[in-house]
């Protein structure tokens, strides 16, 4: 079918965007209009996707390598309540936007210039193309890096996976992308069998996920940067772009919310289980030093290697290129996604690329630039992976607000707009984050104060 | 032949809500007014984004 089509009855023209999603819904009906456990697992699997693709491209290749990090330097005692905890909060966050895009099929950046006008507009979409550009760097550091294990020299790798996203993104479809993209992201569950291969000792991770202890050495500057680092491996502004402008491109409707809720516990439940299986990984390295300014190249792989063999190694290094590589995708998108909204250019995956020229020029031109930033002899690559983790953490607290108040937007939102418990649990993530980030900055210029409070 | 082409436009149209099409959202919505506090904690939170940013490029810069 080409060009647009004209509906008599209702005197209204839809165009190739509206067929493929109308597509999509009409599969949707009949699986809701069949009952029975079959019908109900088709509905399942047609309205999954976008929490799943959300929680599972946040464990990217930045978030993998802080994990790592962490493991091999603090072991599991304080991090894996830790990580739990990040992924309470990326729900709280995340099922608010299902909400807001469901309410209203329109895009988080969109909703943002429309609600709150140009200037504030401005201000979180030029927060989102910073960070996603300086994540997407990130991205393709982690594909180098688990190449490199492979001997693959940097130039080659880095076009490679340039290649592989440039077909992967344009697949004109939705529903074919989600797909394509979702099974690459199932590989992010390779750490969890990983970790069963380290033999952990589940007494001691019983007692380290029941007792939460506090941090060997206390808090310093260097563990609230590792704090920071894990936190903004969880928790991100891209996040909330993504998610909203995806379940809207999906199409899903208030009909749908419950599943969308579903999609996104499943995701967290998912991720937070391959984050875990990361530190349990690496947690054996302790005895070994390791960090994030050690970490060089395939050198958390090659570590790891009397400890999985060979071929667990060679896993541990594809999953990282499978994390930067589904992360790229994601973040690419989300930064699409947000221009076509602000731009009011056509923004869709079902577009063609004819159709869609400003959406897929932002989504490669993203990519290609940030590949090329890697391949940059002597930059600090790892102390980059840390630093822009940090910078998401730090972003969060802005970009919460206006989601906070978008989704407790009556005339928006109707009767999907934000219960109570909901604004409590949102505002205490926000006021973590704010914490958080105070204390880092109080390390940084004000050490003595810091040091009042407990901190060294 | 694709299965949409086998699909009337009415039928496509009663799959979508009314503002699900892209023709719909090119309406804008009507913008909403800010209460004196919520401008003052998006100012506020504005402020403490480029403190700590500040803070970090000077870590960054200074390691």
């Amino acid at each position: 079918m080409s060009g647009p089509i004209q509906s008599g009855a209702a005197n209204q023209v839809l165009n190739h965007e509206d067929v493929d999603r109308a597509q999509d819904r009409n599969r949707v009906a009949e699986a809701r209009a069949h009952s029975g456990l079959r019908s109900r697992l088709r509905l399942f699997w047609l309205l999954i996707g976008p929490g799943i693709l959300v929680m599972l491209g946040e464990n990217d290749g930045p978030s993998m390598i802080s994990y790592a990090a962490t493991g091999a330097r603090f072991g599991i005692g304080f991090f894996l309540p830790f990580i739990i905890l990040t992924f309470a909060m990326a729900v709280v966050v995340q099922e608010m936007t299902v909400r807001v895009g469901a309410a209203t099929h329109r895009g988080h950046a969109e909703l943002i210039f429309a609600r709150f006008g140009p200037f504030w507009g401005w201000f979180s979409v030029t927060d989102l193309a910073i960070g996603n550009l300086l994540t997407l760097i990130t991205e393709f550091i982690a594909i180098r890096a688990g190449l490199g294990f492979f001997g693959v020299p940097p130039a080659v790798a880095v076009c490679a996976a340039v290649v592989v996203l440039y077909f992967a993104l344009i697949t004109h479809r939705y529903w074919t992308w989600e797909r394509i993209t979702l099974a690459f992201a199932a590989f992010n569950l390779i750490f969890i069998p990983l970790a069963f291969m380290t033999r952990p000792d589940w007494h001691s991770v019983g007692n380290a996920l029941l007792s939460w202890r506090p941090l060997v050495g206390g808090i310093s500057n260097d563990t609230l940067l590792m704090i920071l680092a894990v936190t903004g491996a969880t928790v991100t502004p891209w996040m909330l772009f993504f998610q909203q402008s995806a379940i809207v491109d999906k199409g899903l409707t208030r009909r749908d919310v419950s599943f969308g809720r579903i999609d996104t516990i499943l995701g967290a439940l998912l991720a937070a289980g391959a984050a875990l299986g990361m530190i349990l990984l690496t947690a054996p390295l302790v005895s070994h030093h390791m960090s994030a300014e050690q970490f060089q190249a395939a050198e958390f792989a090659q570590s790891l290697q009397p400890v999985i063999g060979r071929l667990g190694a060679s896993l541990f290094a594809l999953g990282i290129v499978e994390a930067g590589m589904v992360a790229a995708i994601t973040i690419s998108v989300s930064s699409a996604y947000a221009f076509g909204e602000v731009t009011h250019k056509p923004h869709s995956l079902n577009l063609r690329l004819r159709e869609g020229r400003v959406f897929y020029s932002v989504l490669f031109l993203g990519v290609a630039g940030a590949a090329g930033v890697v391949l940059i002899p002597g930059l600090p690559l790892v102390y980059i992976v840390l630093i822009v983790n940090v910078m998401a953490v730090l972003a969060m607290p802005p970009a919460l607000a206006f989601l906070f108040m978008l989704v407790n937007d009556k005339e928006i939102m109707g009767d999907l707009v934000n219960p109570r418990w909901v604004n409590m649990l949102a505002a205490g993530v926000g006021m973590l984050l704010v914490a958080a980030g105070t204390l880092f900055a109080m390390s940084v210029v004000a050490p003595k104060v810091f040091a009042a409070l407990g901190g060294h | 032949m694709r299965k949409t082409d086998t699909l009337d436009s009415q039928t496509m149209l009663s799959a979508l809500e009314p503002d699900q099409l892209v023709s719909a959202k090119k309406q804008p919505l009507p913008r909403r007014s800010l209460r004196p506090w919520q401008s003052f904690m998006l100012w506020l939170l504005r402020l403490y984004l480029v403190a700590v940013m500040g803070i970090l490029i000077y870590q960054v810069v200074n390691r």
